[in-house]
């Protein structure tokens, strides 16, 4: 019954291709990829500009696609009011201002949208280029439906701003606006210049006439710093800014946008250094300003931190510095040498770059190692060049072994025990360090093959002895073996095995029957030696039974014996075991007499 | 040795090699465009609706100019392949084609095409579970099809008098993962993109899907109903003649070749357990005496 369980498992096992296999189910995809939801929202927004319907069918799907959490309000707002803006353009007879005004007033929150996915995109710098034209282009829509509204009041639009569009303003030069008013219900309440959404200046007022004068600064380039490193921006991006005139009609807040141009230009910077450095030597490092003397600040950056290596000055003659990379500033790899330059009157802040690869400066040292290892014991010896004159120190290891420390001279041997096994593959790795810490650790690592002479001997001789003792007993070793897998462990086997061997006795002795097993029993007790292999039953009567035997009744009784064994082993008759048993008792009562 | 122990030998092992070779047959061998495999990429599902080709005569033979031939597969053809598969198709027979892009290549070659690889098609918007796992439309009849780990492929044609026309295309909503970093990066472009193309040579045709998975299990689902309304009169063969280098898979294929449960395999469980329970019973004989 105990075999029982090892057969189901094979059974199980033999059936498994005709069980059922698991299907995976498919769950609805979650986007999170903030870059590519800036970049669909602005390419909806640019059919939405020209009304074409492709983006009102790519809104009408992304308004219910699912997008991470934190998102799927905004997310969802933002292409209602593309849904809205679709339907209130397309209609023909509109008389409802109450809605336009309001979608006017909503479409910001199309802008709050963009400013979270640019916040949360991997790359935040690219994805502000999106956010600034995604602004541009609801500074369009709402301009559409600032007209659709204008046109709503038959040719008299609420309020007008009127600015010069076409031409690029100095930083600092002034920006002369018209702004009026052209509703006894309206009063302009502010003029705003932005970039993007974000306000720079703002003028506030109180106009009801229908010229009302104001002039606004474009910023100096200085005065644009919190904004831009808020927002990230290429200064290829920055010239476009967003006047914008609020008023309120009848209570409701309205608001007019143009766009003008300011040119602010980007420092023209030179850094020269060199591709790669040892670490602990100087690093020369050469700036070269063209657009006349700025302030600036060098850094360094690396995998561990980025750290200011001072402010600098840098006009048209080459600045030179030199730095010194054996201090905790540089790090072994990939270290980038960044100088930024404040924003002048005109200029942007702007940084030029550049990667150093610090190589590590490694002791002059020499492994030699085998990749074969043929030992007596598994000890290997390993030999550790140094040309450095300073003191160095080594770790050498085998595979997961805790390794030996030796101090490393001119010629160094180090002994390290490698494998008990006969044969085997291993990892040597040795560490060389400097513990003054001039130089950086050397890591040397090589497969090798280790051979453990003794190990193989005693192996060999333990194979070869263990065969000698399973020869000839094949059967039970296979049968013991067989057993090694039931609960009562040892005592059973032990069990088992005598039984087996006690079964299979007959056969060690060339035998197949019972009574021939019985036959020899009283040989034994009669005549001592049992039949060789080399004789059959009735020549090792003749020679040895005959001789022995002292009465001829034993002699005549151990004959027919003989050929009751003969029946049992050859004929088709078999004898029964008592008739045999009845003999041996005949027999040796026979040879007490 | 004496010849007792031999015989003993000889029963243990006869009966490790069945078990080895039942083993063989039984346990799941996970390998890509294989017709016993029953993960993503393999194609069970197809192989439980379709006849197998087990070698390239066997599809010579069955190439009628009436069937559907479907080459999804991870290793590359080779010329006399390539050149067979024409063949087929200028008699008539539809050869459908899919798996990675140096397969793709090589084949579009062999017809007569230069391929430029564009990049991946990533739809986060129309997709099953991921944006790796694309729906797209087919351009003639109102179906959707769904291509797993799609890419875009720009085509040259190098030879006169071969021509491709677009069969099916990706969503507005999908991009071109150029850089294959799995996102999308500023500058990819988003919008259609093709993923499979027609090519019709003689009487017959070559359907180009350009995609890893087609036919494959995760997606054969999806695809079954446009193969069978497009194609449903012409039996479907599925070409495995790649697993000949193979002795593993092409010994297993041989086993279910049938398909269901085959006779050879039925006969070596049916000898193993036999085995089994003749040296179980022998050896409960010998115990009891």
């Amino acid at each position: 019954m105990s075999r029982l369980p090892r057969l189901l498992i094979m059974v199980i096992i033999l059936l498994q291709p005709l069980l059922p296999t698991p299907q995976a189910g498919s769950t609805s995809y979650i986007i999170g990829d903030c870059t590519y939801l800036l970049a669909i929202l602005e390419k909806t927004l640019k059919y939405t500009l020209t009304l074409d319907s492709t983006g009102l069918d790519l809104a009408r799907v992304l308004v219910n696609v699912t997008v991470r959490s934190d998102l799927s309000g905004l997310h969802a707002q933002a292409y209602a009011l593309i849904i809205n803006y679709y339907n209130a353009m397309k209609k023909t007879n509109l008389t409802d201002v109450s809605e336009l005004y309001n979608l006017y007033n909503n479409l910001g929150r199309i802008e709050d949208y963009a400013s979270r996915l640019r916040a949360c995109a991997a790359d935040p710098t690219s994805a502000s280029t999106l956010s600034v034209r995604i602004s541009f282009l609801l500074a369009g829509l709402k301009s559409r439906v600032m007209g659709v509204l204008d046109s709503l009041g038959g040719g008299n639009p609420p309020i007008s701003l009127t600015v010069d569009t076409s031409k690029v303003y100095e930083p600092g030069e002034d920006i002369p606006i018209l702004v009026s008013s052209n509703r006894a219900d309206c009063t302009v309440r502010s003029i705003t210049l932005a970039a993007g959404s974000i306000p720079i200046n703002t003028t506030s007022l109180n106009c009801t006439s229908t010229a009302c004068h104001i002039v606004l600064k474009a910023p100096l380039a200085s005065d644009l710093t919190s904004y831009l490193a808020s927002i990230g921006v290429s200064p290829e991006d920055f010239s476009k800014f967003t006047v914008i005139a609020s008023a309120v009609c009848s209570g409701v807040k309205i608001e007019l946008y143009r766009l003008i141009t300011i040119g602010y230009s980007t420092p023209r910077l030179i850094l020269e250094a060199p591709a790669t450095v040892v670490r602990g030597s100087m690093l020369n490092i050469s700036i070269v300003s063209q657009s006349g003397v700025l302030q600036g600040t060098v850094f360094v950056k690396n995998a561990v931190n980025e750290t200011s290596l001072g402010n600098i000055t840098i006009g048209e003659a080459p600045l030179i510095l030199s730095l010194d990379t054996s201090g905790q500033n540089f790090e072994v790899g990939v270290n980038t040498i960044r100088v930024c330059v404040e924003a002048g009157n005109a200029t942007l802040p702007y940084c030029i770059e550049k990667p150093v690869v610090v190589e590590p400066r490694y002791p002059h040292v020499v492994v030699e190692a085998s990749p074969v290892y043929i030992t007596l014991d598994g000890w290997i010896q390993v030999s550790l060049l140094s040309y450095e004159s300073r003191e160095l120190e080594s770790t050498v290891a085998v595979s997961a072994s805790g390794g030996v420390k030796a101090s490393v001279e001119n010629n160094t041997v180090v002994s390290l025990y490698a494998s008990l096994l006969p044969v085997s593959v291993a990892n040597l790795s040795v560490e060389v360090y400097d513990p003054g810490g001039y130089n950086d650790t050397y890591y040397y690592s090589q497969s090798i093959l280790v051979v453990n002479i003794s190990s193989l001997i005693i192996l060999t001789l333990i194979g070869f002895i263990v065969l000698v003792l399973i020869r000839d007993r094949e059967k039970a070793f296979v049968v013991a073996l067989t057993t090694l897998g039931w609960p009562r462990g040892r005592e059973k086997i032990r069990r088992t095995t005598n039984k087996v061997e006690e079964l299979l006795e007959p056969y060690t002795h060339g035998l197949g029957s019972r009574i021939a097993q019985l036959y020899y029993g009283v040989l034994k007790k009669i005549v001592g030696r049992l039949p060789q292999p080399s004789e059959t039953l009735r020549e090792h009567y003749r020679w040895v039974v005959v001789a022995t035997a002292k009465s001829n009744r034993v002699k005549e009784l151990v004959w027919r014996f003989l050929q009751l064994v003969e029946r049992d082993l050859y004929s088709d008759k078999k004898p029964r075991y008592e008739e045999g048993l009845k003999l041996s008792r005949g027999i040796l009562s026979a040879a007490k007499e | 040795m004496r010849p007792r122990s031999s015989i003993i030998l000889a029963y243990i092992a006869v009966l490790w090699a069945l078990l080895s070779l039942v083993l063989l047959i039984v346990l799941p061998v996970p390998q890509a465009y294989y017709a016993l495999d029953s993960g993503e990429y393999g194609h069970s599902k197809l192989a439980a609706t379709s006849k197998w080709a087990l070698s390239r005569q066997d599809l010579e033979e069955a190439a009628s100019g009436g069937v559907v031939i479907v080459e999804g597969r991870g290793q590359a053809l080779t010329a006399d392949e390539a050149s067979a598969l024409l063949q087929d198709a200028k008699e008539g027979d539809v050869v459908i084609v899919y798996g990675p892009w140096n397969v793709i290549e090589k084949i579009l070659e062999y017809i007569g095409f230069k391929g430029e690889y564009l990049g991946r098609v990533l739809d986060p918007v129309e997709n099953v579970g991921g944006p790796g796992v694309i729906v797209a439309s087919v351009s003639r009849g109102n179906y959707s099809i769904t291509l797993s780990r799609p890419y875009a492929v720009n085509l040259t044609p190098v030879r006169g008098g071969v021509a491709a026309e677009p069969l099916a295309f990706s969503s507005f909503f999908s991009y071109l993962d150029e850089n294959g970093d799995d996102r999308y990066d500023v500058g990819e472009p988003i919008g259609e993109s093709v993923v499979a193309y027609r090519v019709l040579v003689g009487r017959g045709e070559i359907l180009v899907f350009c995609a890893e998975g087609f036919l494959t299990n995760s997606v054969f689902d999806y695809n079954i109903k446009w193969l069978t309304s497009t194609y449903g009169d012409r039996t479907i063969f599925l070409d495995q003649s790649w697993t000949r280098g193979n002795p593993l898979l092409y010994i297993k294929l041989l086993v279910y070749a049938t398909q269901g449960v085959a006779p050879i395999y039925v006969s070596s469980i049916a000898l193993v357990l036999l085995v089994v329970a003749v040296y179980v019973h022998r050896f409960s004989v010998g115990e009891g005496r």
